[in-house]
């Protein structure tokens, strides 16, 4: 696949937008029922939330300017993005640039992961998420020590759940992955120079700090920004803003180049 | 409940996250500095293939209801941040810590399974304590951008798709451009700097 394959690519974007902004499509379109449903990521405390005032919208019967205007950023951008192809494009040919040849991989991996979370949701009603599913299993050995606590079985399931099954899968799958491209093998530490009890210390602590994160905000990057991304939550976006917003700043950090010579992730600087 | 199918979704899952190469620190890490955007590609064709398959199931009525996740304004931006921040330094997340263990990375398995499990503990514990006041902070129920704003729904996937296509090409120029540079017989491959920062944009408006 060239480059040049995304022009079309956004003509035919284009084209879908105008096809959908006719009014005719917008009637078509069913009204959503809310509600996380039985999921066990979706998040627990949020009772206070009024429910019903986002869900019982009538179906619109006129002109909304909201769609007007959206309309015209969809085609701004759209012709935008042509025109920015476009340009580019000629100047590549002028100067006699290679073809750029594209990885599909990383492309072809996501698209098959966005069917599968479209089955997910739409055939099984379920969230393809992970730290849900930790949240549950945890919950089993929370219960054991502290049985009187007020949020597994009460908030959340606890146990063998929908989720839990999904994290023992996504291990089995990666194992079989690995073990079919002959990738397989036992490693203490990442690819690179390192520290080993600094990593593993690094890596306990950034693991605890992440299942902490997830289930503040209600699921990790698979079960609320893609998930939830995928049916246009807001809260799936303000999640991923809110991700490398402080993602980036942190990579940078560790890798800036006054760094002592072992960092504090465990590795080994130059 | 079936045991067979969340098992199935999980292996596919997780097969897909070590094919993409997720399940290495270097590229997740890369992913926030902008030097290895597969990981950008790899969300960003997920959400655009997902958000364009469930709404053309939900336009031709195959599918009435479908799980939305609650927005919690505030705890999703401090629980994003804390997850980012943990995630830019180690270099995993909770799916890649669970694939990458299965494929046999023991800081993987040990430390981010025990911190894993640290973590949901510590939350539970607390959780009663201080969830409900934050979950209540810019809390939207379970709402999607289109009821939200009162657009079509359509709308908002195509936009989303125009700006995953636009930068999706912009990434790849720009690798096109730096392994172009690279090449000493290309004329005026130097003219133009390879370090122009277009990655940046290209990765943050896909986020």
């Amino acid at each position: 696949m060239h480059a040049p394959a995304f022009g079309p690519l956004l003509w035919v974007a284009i084209a879908a937008a105008m096809a959908m902004a006719a009014p005719r499509a917008r009637a078509q379109e069913r009204p959503v029922v809310c509600g996380g449903g039985t999921s066990a990521t979706a998040m627990p405390f949020s009772e206070a939330a009024p429910r019903t005032s986002a869900c019982a919208e009538p179906a619109p019967t006129r002109v909304r300017w909201a769609d007007v205007g959206l309309s015209l950023a969809v085609l701004a951008l759209g012709g935008g993005g042509i025109a920015y192809v476009r340009a580019n494009e000629r100047r590549r040919r002028e100067r006699e640039l290679p073809a750029t040849r594209i990885d599909v991989v990383p492309y072809a991996t996501g698209a098959a992961l966005g069917v599968l979370v479209t089955v997910s949701l739409a055939v099984f009603a379920q969230p393809l998420g992970i730290s849900g599913g930790v949240q549950n299993l945890a919950g089993s050995v929370g219960l054991a020590i502290t049985p009187d606590n007020r949020y597994w079985g009460h908030a959340i399931p606890v146990g063998a759940t929908w989720s839990a099954w999904v994290v023992v899968g996504v291990l089995a799958g990666a194992l079989a992955a690995a073990v079919s491209a002959g990738s397989f093998s036992l490693r203490a530490v990442p690819e690179g120079e390192w520290v080993p009890w600094r990593r593993w210390a690094a890596a306990f602590v950034a693991a605890t700090i992440i299942e902490l994160g997830a289930a503040i905000a209600g699921g990790c990057t698979s079960g609320l920004a893609l998930s939830g991304g995928v049916v246009l939550a807001p809260g799936a976006f303000v999640f991923m803003a809110a991700m490398f917003a402080a993602g980036v700043p942190t990579a940078f950090w560790l890798d800036r180049p006054a760094a002592d010579r072992v960092r504090l992730d465990g590795r080994r600087g130059a | 409940m079936s045991v067979a199918l969340p098992l199935a979704l999980g292996f596919l899952f997780g097969w897909l996250l070590e094919r993409a190469g997720l399940t290495r620190r270097d590229r997740v890490v890369g992913a926030f500095r902008f030097t290895d955007l597969a990981m950008l590609k790899f969300l960003g064709a997920a959400l655009v293939v997902g958000a364009v398959g469930l709404q053309a199931l939900r336009s031709l009525g195959f599918v009435a209801a479908l799980p939305v996740v609650p927005t919690n304004l505030a705890a999703d931006a401090i629980g994003g941040a804390l997850l980012g921040m943990a995630m830019a330094a180690a270099g995993f997340c909770p799916g890649t810590i669970v694939a990458g263990a299965g494929t046999g990375r023991l800081d993987y398995l040990i430390p981010g399974g025990l911190g894993l499990l640290a973590g949901a503990l510590i939350f539970g514990w607390t959780a009663p304590s201080f969830m409900p006041a934050l979950a209540r902070a810019g809390a939207l129920g379970p709402a999607t951008i289109p009821r939200l704003f009162g657009v079509s729904g359509w709308l908002v996937v195509v936009l989303l798709t125009e700006v995953a296509l636009i930068a999706g090409y912009a990434a790849e120029r720009h690798a096109g451009r730096r392994r172009g540079a690279s090449r000493a017989h290309v004329p005026a491959a130097g003219a133009r700097s390879p370090s122009r920062p277009v990655a940046p944009t290209a990765a943050r408006s896909r986020s």
